[in-house]
């Protein structure tokens, strides 16, 4: 089975040719949850997300489960992540959803990302993900599941949403106007973002490069202004869910936050907009800028005003998880 | 030694009949007799630009250079 994966800090995305998963790369401890039917309820009988795993280093919670429920949780924060158990714990947990906690052994080849500035850790992704792995999958009852990783291949994030732009479903290049063309790519991340310069499909090392400026900056600075004006004290992945839905719930009346939320975005595209400038300049050369990431939606638009020749890809935050599938499926397709 | 000098001869050898390819000599007339060789050429570099890529083992239609310049990526 070839699947594209995304461990991202905010994020952990996985797509294969059966469906795709989303959760927030969030662990925690496990907890003993009192009633049995909220147990069922949150581990996924009837849809919603929920994954609790045992492993080598105890019982755990992961994703939506581990934010609601787990006292003490963590995430991915820095450079560690590369070589923290718990990266290579969402990477399990993605799997295991995958395969819609399957019994039995799976194979698996594996496209996955880095960022630009780090890709130089690929072989130490490749070490963590590689070989096989036991998942004891806990979903009301016990389950183990085995997962044998043959192949691992790591690319820079901001070509997945290149090569879910210029292949189709196969692999095959469909948009060979495009992939012929001088382009840009800004891959807006949680805590990263990424830009990447291709001439003709070939890399080119000068026109890309990261910045350690992403979509977290963002909800710091909202969430001090909804603690400020409503008193709402909220972690990163809630100021993320009440951003998105552009409002915030208070003693049961929505309250607009747009007006919290826009002058922040202005300032962080501007950020973002001056590296892209310090690459490209006015990108008077490029055939088109591909805007990419979860933190397209807010920014799309303003990058889009200043270089008119860039586009928001549909569905922005999976657009790279999508395309690494779509690689994985044309390196591999007579294996 | 000039480089036309190392490429075969490959100037068109053909003959056109007469009620057969009407068509092609009403064009070729149209042209003064310097400007047919560079007639000839452009219309057949034309042609063969329209024309689809050819079609690999798995029946994939690319261009060869950019698939290659994608496969050698990573």
């Amino acid at each position: 089975m070839i699947v594209g994966v995304d461990i991202g800090y905010g994020y952990t995305k996985a797509v294969g040719e059966a469906g795709q998963v989303v959760f927030p790369s969030v662990v925690g401890k496990a907890e003993r949850i009192r009633y049995e039917n909220d147990l069922h309820r949150q581990l996924g009988s009837d849809g919603e997300p929920g994954i609790a795993l045992v492993t080598e280093e105890g019982d755990r919670f992961v994703g939506e489960l581990a934010l609601l429920q787990s006292r003490v949780q963590w995430t991915l924060l820095d450079r560690s992540r590369v070589e923290d158990p718990s990266a290579r714990l969402l990477f399990l947990a993605a799997l295991s959803e995958l395969t819609g906690g399957d019994k039995g052994t799976r194979e698996f080849r594996v496209v996955t990302g880095l960022p630009v500035k780090w890709y130089g850790d690929r072989d130490k992704v490749v070490d963590q993900l590689r070989g096989k792995h036991i998942v004891q999958r806990v979903n009301g009852y016990k389950l183990v599941q085995r997962f044998s990783v043959a192949d691992v291949l790591v690319v820079p994030q901001p070509f997945g949403s290149l090569f879910n732009t210029i292949l189709g479903t196969d692999g095959q290049i469909v948009d060979e106007d495009l992939a012929r063309g001088r382009l840009g790519v800004i891959d807006i991340g949680t805590f990263t973002t990424d830009y990447v310069l291709v001439d003709g499909l070939r890399y080119v090392e000068r026109g890309s490069g990261s910045i350690s400026t992403g979509m977290s900056k963002a909800y710091q600075l909202v969430g001090r202004s909804l603690l400020d004006t409503f008193g709402l004290d909220l972690r990163m992945h809630e100021v993320d869910r009440v951003v998105r839905e552009e409002k915030v719930t208070l003693f049961g009346e929505e309250r607009n936050i747009d007006w919290l939320a826009e002058p922040v975005f202005d300032v962080l595209a501007e950020e973002v907009l001056a590296q892209a400038g310090t690459l490209w300049g006015d990108g008077r050369d490029l055939r088109a800028i591909l805007v990419t990431g979860g933190g397209a939606i807010a920014l799309g638009e303003r990058i889009c005003r200043r270089y008119p020749h860039a586009r928001v890809l549909d569905d922005a935050p999976m657009a790279n998880v999508r395309g690494f599938l779509k690689y994985g499926s044309r390196k591999w397709k007579d294996a | 030694m000039s480089v036309d000098a190392c490429l075969p001869d490959m100037r068109p050898q053909f003959r056109l009949r007469p009620g057969q390819d009407d068509l092609l000599i009403e064009w070729l007339s149209s042209f003064a007799p310097r400007q047919r060789s560079q007639a000839i050429r452009d219309a057949l570099r034309e042609h063969l630009l329209g024309q689809d890529p050819p079609v690999d083992d798995d029946g994939w239609r690319e261009d060869p250079e950019l698939a290659a310049a994608l496969d050698a990526l990573f």
